[in-house]
């Protein structure tokens, strides 16, 4: 019989001790440095949370929050829907890989931000084009997680299934999806926070709608703890989403999740 | 593998200290001019720019930065990073109104603003439910928008989409995702040129609002105060570039090939236009009876709170020590 692992009764609550004391630092420095620097573009720590309690209570700021993720919702599903497959496809065929892997470094290098007058352009000033712009940010590092995912596996757990006469259909149910799959998960949930700037990242530089516009007019008018109770509330969002798809990978992967590649 | 982390310690304290260290001027340089722009030069920043060139001849050590928004720069000259900024009204006023140590001292350009729509939109009511882009919430050119819709067609109510950059909204139009748009001069002329046939000019703030201060000359006051000799300079540089100008329009030619690369075809047009609305004021434009119009004006359209002064935001003694030394010119806007 294995020895058992010792009970660590205090290891949570030291985990969430640290993380309590590292807010509480980046907190009092914010605070200090607001308070030091006078600047028109940092507020306070204390000035913003008291502005954010207030816009919360506000319609403008829900409405905007719906309005933006009306984007975001679309493009990354659009993203999910194509990357994976594609990832997939291009993980196990060389023979797609070769035409597609130069658009996707190319994707992954470029800057999206400066493309976006070109989707403007191409599909209008509606919701379709922030979509666009969102599943532009998150569509590569989806899909090269994925092959990342797919070409991590053992090859010797291929060389096994097929020995035991495996036809594709049972390579792909028994061995390469299930040990592709916490990449697949770590690229999803990368793909998200790529997903979010995509959506923040359009309404600031092009179409100001949702949070960008509400970031941009706090801006122009000079209220620097409105522009940061709005980048919190993004912030919030992001780190609410994110810690659910880590719950899920955590969920479906048999070590506990893996960071893929970053 | 210790002269290695020796190394990289010595390298990182090096890049930091050059990064953190201010500028140094120029051997033999008799004053430092940081100049702050929101956004890319456009043609009405030429005459700034070619002003700061003739400080540079004169021994000044110049230096001017384009900041990606105007905030940006409004915050580099609040902050001590500028000594000089120029821009939009709304944004330097907005800053002094929030506590900023700022103050103008001149005009940087007249009102030249206007509103083009599709030849289908012939007066103020057919603006109803159309697309009509701005630059922003905040921007001089919606607050114009707002007070013309209300004063002459109560009730109208367009769509309205918030497109950053002049150029970015006229290359909408053009490609028939709006149906209107506020636009600079140059965009004016660039939308007239190639749809002739689709677009008119629905509104021309020029002849509506001319009193309107929209962007000027604002300097650091603690700036000002240690160096009044180089504002003094600074403005007297300027007037003399405006009066250049008026002088020979064509001075400009070269300049906005040059510096913004456009088609030398259009700049005649666009040349024709600044000359109508006297853009760039030979006398400084900045008045006490135009200061207390453009901030009656900004409140009256929700821009800023009552209680802003004329003196709070403007200080003429350097216009006027400027206008004393080269005398006034004839041709000043009306």
């Amino acid at each position: 019989m294995a020895p058992s692992v010792p009970a660590r009764p205090f290891g949570g609550s030291l985990k969430w001790g640290l993380r309590l004391l590292s807010l509480t630092v980046f907190l009092v420095v914010w605070e200090g440095l607001g308070r030091s620097l006078d600047s028109l573009l940092l507020p306070t720590a204390s000035e913003t949370i008291a502005t954010l309690v207030r816009l919360t209570g506000t319609g403008e700021l829900w409405q905007a929050l719906w309005l933006s993720n009306q984007a975001l919702v679309m493009g990354y599903l659009a993203a999910l829907v194509m990357a994976i497959p594609l990832g997939l496809a291009i993980g196990r065929w060389r023979k797609f890989e070769k035409p597609i892997d130069l658009y996707l470094n190319l994707f992954l290098v470029t800057p999206v931000s400066a493309l976006i007058p070109l989707f403007i352009m191409a599909l209008g000033l509606g919701t379709v084009a922030r979509a666009a712009v969102v599943f532009v940010f998150s569509a590569p590092i989806v899909a090269v997680n994925t092959r990342a995912g797919l070409r991590g596996i053992d090859p010797r757990l291929i060389e096994m299934a097929r020995s035991f006469l495996a036809t594709e259909m049972q390579l792909w149910r028994k061995v390469l999806l299930p040990g592709a799959l916490p990449a697949v998960i770590s690229g999803v949930r990368l793909g998200l926070a790529r997903a979010i700037s995509g959506m923040v990242a359009v309404e600031l530089l092009l179409i100001s709608v949702g949070l960008g516009r509400l970031i941009l007019r706090y801006q122009a008018d000079f209220e620097a703890a409105s522009v940061y109770a709005v980048v919190l509330v993004v912030l919030a969002e992001a780190v609410l989403l994110i810690g659910l798809l880590r719950l899920l990978e955590k969920r479906l992967s048999p070590q506990g999740g893996t960071e893929g590649l970053q | 593998m210790r002269r290695i982390w020796q190394a990289a310690v010595l390298f990182f304290a090096v890049a930091v200290f050059a990064a953190c260290a201010p500028p140094i001027p120029e051997a033999g340089s008799i004053g430092e001019i940081r100049a702050a722009y929101p956004s890319v030069a456009d043609f009405q920043d030429l005459p700034s720019l070619m002003a700061l060139d003739s400080l540079m001849l004169k021994g000044y050590s110049v230096v001017p930065t384009f900041y990606a928004q105007s905030p940006l720069a409004v915050e580099a000259l609040a902050g001590g990073q500028a000594d000089v900024g120029f821009g939009s009204t709304r944004s330097y006023w907005a800053a002094i109104e929030k506590g900023a140590r700022l103050t103008t001292i001149m005009e940087q350009a007249s009102n030249g603003w206007s509103v083009v729509t599709l030849n289908g939109i012939a007066e103020c009511a057919d603006l109803h439910g159309r697309r009509l882009a701005v630059g922003s919430e905040g921007s001089v050119a919606k607050a114009m928008t707002d007070a013309f819709l209300q004063k002459n067609c109560p009730g109208t109510i367009p769509e309205i989409l918030y497109i950053p950059g002049s150029d970015s909204r006229a290359a909408a139009l053009l490609a028939g995702q709006i149906d209107a748009t506020t636009a600079e001069p140059a965009d004016v002329v660039h939308l007239l040129r190639e749809g002739s046939d689709r677009f008119h000019v629905l509104v021309d703030f020029a002849v509506r609002l001319p009193d309107l201060i929209t962007t000027a000359v604002y300097v650091n006051l603690d700036y000002a105060q240690a160096h009044p000799e180089t504002i003094r300079a600074l403005v007297e540089a300027l007037l003399m570039s405006h009066r250049s100008i008026e002088a020979n329009p064509d001075l400009l030619t070269s300049q906005a090939t040059r510096r913004l690369g456009i088609d030398a075809s259009e700049i005649p047009s666009i040349l024709a236009t600044h000359r109508r609305i006297a853009t760039w004021d030979v006398n400084g434009g900045l008045t006490w009876e135009a200061i207390g119009y453009s901030l009656d004006f900004y409140v009256q359209t929700g821009s800023f709170e009552p209680g802003l002064e004329s003196a709070d935001v403007a200080e003429l003694s350097f216009l006027e020590a400027g206008l004393s030394e080269l005398g006034l010119s004839g041709s000043s806007n009306p």
